[in-house]
């Protein structure tokens, strides 16, 4: 068996397990990122926190609630920041190779009144911009530094009050032409839950907000000739298959449950829809304006 | 040297090591990725608890050891920690004509072999540092390293590979 052993050694020698690029970046930023020590007893000197006992204290609310649900445990005899939901950026991915860019803060939320929304929430960005970054790498590989690349991903607080959260991330792809697309995440803080779209409409009643949106649509190019959106004839032939329309011969709207979306102060929902999907690039991420009075009676009841 | 300095520090000269036993138990590069970067939030977070310095690898080891294994179940992967592994027939699905690679051969291996010949073979680690890393009497680890080598031989086909 010794002889086996020194073999087995050797051969690990001679092809050792190397750390990828990516999962070593991840390390260093995550290194960096991290406050200096400081006494645990200053931790409960609250309000006379210092900004380096502040900034551990963010460390632990935000990242370890999401790390382990004994740090959760914890948490709970901390004294909570406000009621709002806060923001932190926890690492930030920024890279200039070879024409090649990227700029990636990965952001983590904390609702001091539901960080179980919070974790999903944080689980979620976390695997879009692990996803965005690995798509980066992949690109720079085949392209061996040849063209130009660029993608960079932006936050953006669009409601937060004692009610709702909604967040904004955007992403921007930037190979020889932009693509871009937005994800939204929002939470129920009166339920405590992690909203989709399907969480407010059944999926019967898709086919009536999708009227609605094909209506703005039709008045929005009659209005104007340099607006335009696609029809069922623009699908390529052979790949109408492929796809299913609620309103053949028309605009291809189709809602899903994941669809993206967001509320205006006064209730009104906004449609989104990323570039490239229901129009030409040059009309951007359309978002149509869906009247709180037209969709009530559609809307699932979220509380209670 | 502030605590950060000396943690990262440390954090940097055992990084292969903590991505190869996290990739060893999850067995996906974005899962250990995942796993080393809880395991240093929760490292650096209980730093305090180290109280002999020069046990920091295997320390942080430890730790990534705990984390991976809580990453599989959360997954619900098929973690069985006590099923034994059938010495007599060759393991489902290797073909006797293709020689697998040593670290192919032990992601074969189920839990918990592989986590022990990783840290066996690949750090150099003692039975006692084992049971440290992985909680476990040395009298355990002295059983699956018996085993682990046995069923990894029979992978490797040993004859062929002492060819």
């Amino acid at each position: 068996m010794k002889d086996f052993d020194q073999q087995i050694c050797d051969v690990i020698a001679a092809e050792p397990i190397t750390v990828p690029d990516y999962v070593h970046l991840r390390t260093e930023q995550l290194l960096e990122s991290l406050p200096e020590k400081v006494p645990v007893h200053r931790i409960h000197l609250w309000p006379r926190m210092t900004a380096l006992a502040a900034s551990l204290l963010f460390v632990l609310l935000v990242m370890l609630p999401n790390v382990s649900v004994t740090y959760a445990q914890t948490m709970e005899q901390i004294p909570v920041i406000g009621e709002l939901v806060q923001m932190f950026t926890i690492r930030s991915y920024q890279i200039d190779q070879n024409n090649h860019s990227l700029d990636v803060p990965v952001m983590a939320i904390n609702d001091p009144r539901n960080p179980d929304a919070s974790s999903l929430i944080n689980k979620d960005v976390d695997e879009l911009t692990s996803a965005v970054i690995r798509q980066f790498y992949d690109e720079l590989e085949i392209s061996q530094g040849q063209g130009v690349g660029a993608i960079n991903i932006d936050y953006e607080t669009l409601t937060n009050t004692s009610d709702w959260f909604t967040m904004k991330l955007l992403v921007e792809e930037i190979r020889g032409s932009t693509n871009s697309y937005a994800r939204y995440y929002h939470i129920d803080r009166t339920t405590g839950k992690y909203v989709h779209f399907g969480d407010l409409f059944d999926k019967a009643d898709f086919p009536a907000l999708e009227e609605m949106i094909l209506n703005q649509m039709e008045q929005q190019m009659a209005a104007d000739s340099n607006v335009s959106y696609f029809e069922q004839n623009d699908i390529p032939s052979g790949e109408e298959s492929l796809q299913e329309t609620t309103l053949p011969g028309h605009a291809f709207v189709k809602l899903d449950e994941d669809q993206g979306f967001y509320f205006r102060e006064n209730g009104d929902l906004v449609i989104v829809y990323d570039r490239y999907e229901v129009a030409p690039g040059f009309m951007g991420c359309p978002e149509f304006v869906l009247p709180l009075a037209d969709i009530q009676t559609y809307m699932k009841p979220l509380h209670g | 040297m502030s605590e950060k300095e000396y943690f990262t520090d440390h954090i940097r000269l055992a990084e292969g090591k903590m991505y190869t036993l996290a990739l060893g138990i999850v067995q996906n590069e974005a899962d250990a990725a995942d796993v080393m970067q809880d395991a240093i939030l929760k490292a650096y977070c209980n730093l305090e608890q180290l109280k002999d310095r020069s046990k920091f690898q295997s320390w942080i080891l430890s730790i990534v050891h705990n984390t991976a294994i809580e990453s599989l179940r959360k997954r619900r992967d098929t973690v069985d920690l006590d099923t034994q592994f059938d010495l007599e027939a060759p393991h489902a699905g290797v073909d006797a004509a293709t020689k697998l690679t040593v670290w192919e051969a032990i992601q074969k291996l189920k839990l918990p072999y592989r986590s022990v010949i990783i840290l066996f073979y690949y750090d150099g680690y003692s039975v006692q540092q084992i049971a440290q890393v992985t909680g476990t009497s040395t009298s355990a680890i002295r059983q699956q390293l018996s085993r682990g080598r046995k069923m990894l031989a029979q992978l490797l086909d040993k004859e062929d590979f002492d060819q």
